[in-house]
């Protein structure tokens, strides 16, 4: 009874951490490709480029009318309920919190989620499935610099650089869509801004969407990687890997809150 | 498996076994061969997402950091000599089978593989590779694999036939 209790227990839980492991042997060996300086290869390199053209120069239309639309409503709001409590000095500090801290991070992530990880788990199920893992394998040449670093690097830039740019158009487009309406000229609303940065932040700015980024490639390649025989194993990975996506980026969320 | 012995054979061979596993240890040693060997498989099919051009050249690319210019450069007269030139730049979805073949033959010249491993292909394409190894600027020999019942369907092609694991290394021309 107990025996078995045990081995039941024991099966799951090995069941449930391979993915875990799983993601962090590709983390690990896309680390271990980077710091080998892969990136400069002449394939690594093609394969890089391409991967940023679908990942994040793509993504821009996107990003930017999100930033633009909930850039607008939060700096209404923001500056709507501050500028009639006459808390004029407490602006920066809010919009820095919601836009910087926030949504801006959280926001990119999801559209990287989406757009580009249902993208990589669908091409890295497709690459399994057709055998041309196997082909890479008889050129002899390692997942590691052709499948992961790539796809992480250009993830990880992604998620730094739109982030970035989400961040720029939400507080900018924000004041100039709705903003102007409110009781504060552009400069004062750019003062306070610029007055509530803080190191914090520009620490919270580079690591949280990296982290969130990171862990957005890293699953995508797992679940694409975990399809075993048929296409019918796509859908409900690629299912999968956005559930457990969405709970990688409240863990990194909730890290983040716990930590800052 | 005798691969030094089998390398030394200037002719092309027809390699049989009477189980499918033999064959595929040979394949599998074949990745081990420091690129003297190159495999034509459906099993190592041309990457759907790149060009004919770029899946060719990949190996060259990575291995010896050339780039695409200079890989394309280096196997032109393959490239011209198979009839390819014009559809290079074609991704593998559009491009028929027979040029899939001569593909997975380019990718053996780019890799400047002395062997050419067919496993178990079908007569009319057995046909057709040593037709195109005879147009190549560069000797390649052909190693064709198949299983023992059917090696008679091989007969009417040059290839001296040997038995993979055949000890007493006995060839039957």
């Amino acid at each position: 009874m107990i025996a078995s209790l045990v081995r039941g227990v024991g099966e799951v839980t090995i069941r449930r951490s391979q993915p875990v492991i799983h993601m962090a042997v590709i983390l690990g060996q896309t680390l271990r490709a980077l710091a080998g300086l892969s990136l400069f290869n002449a394939v690594v390199l093609r394969t890089t480029i391409r991967q940023m053209d679908s990942i994040a120069l793509k993504a821009l239309p996107m990003v930017c009318v999100s930033a633009l639309v909930l850039g607008s409503i939060t700096v209404h709001y923001l500056l709507a309920s501050l500028t009639s409590l006459g808390a004029y000095d407490r602006i920066g500090e809010y919009l820095i919190a919601s836009l910087v801290h926030e949504i801006g991070p959280v926001t990119c992530a999801i559209i990287l989620m989406f757009r580009s990880g249902t993208a990589t788990i669908t091409e890295v199920a497709h690459m399994k499935l057709e055998g041309e893992l196997d082909t890479l394998h008889m050129l002899d040449i390692p997942l590691k610099d052709y499948v992961y670093l790539p796809r992480v690097f250009s993830f990880a830039l992604a998620g730094l650089s739109l982030t970035l740019v989400f961040i720029l158009v939400s507080m900018l487009g924000g004041y100039f869509t709705m903003g102007y309406f409110q009781d504060i000229t552009f400069d004062n609303y750019l003062d306070q801004i610029l007055y509530a940065l803080e190191p914090d932040s520009l620490v919270i700015l580079l690591v949280k969407p990296l982290c969130m980024a990171l862990a957005v490639a890293v699953l995508s390649i797992q679940r694409g990687m975990s399809v075993l025989t048929s296409y019918a194993d796509i859908p409900s990975r690629l299912t999968q890997g956005l559930m457990y996506t969405v709970t990688l980026i409240i863990v990194v969320e909730v890290v983040f809150i716990i930590f800052s | 498996m005798d691969f030094s012995y089998w390398l030394n054979i200037e002719e092309n061979l027809l390699l049989t076994a009477t189980q499918p596993g033999r064959i595929q240890q040979l394949i599998d040693l074949s990745h081990q061969s420091n690129f003297h060997i190159g495999i034509i498989s459906n099993d190592y099919p041309l990457l759907s997402h790149l060009t004919l051009a770029e899946n060719v050249a990949l190996s060259s690319m990575y291995h010896q950091n050339l780039t695409l210019t200079q890989v394309r450069k280096r196997i032109q007269d393959a490239v011209e000599a198979l009839d390819m030139a014009s559809i290079m730049d074609s991704p593998p979805a559009r491009v028929t089978r027979k040029e899939t073949l001569k593909a997975f033959l380019l990718r053996c010249v780019a890799n400047n593989n002395s062997v050419v491993v067919a496993n178990r292909p079908p007569h009319s394409e057995t046909e057709d590779l040593l037709a195109w190894l005879e147009r190549l600027p560069r000797r390649m020999r052909l190693w064709v694999t198949c299983l023992d019942k059917h090696a008679p369907a091989y007969m009417d092609f040059t290839l001296k036939k040997i038995a993979i694991g055949d000890a007493r290394r006995q060839g039957v021309a």
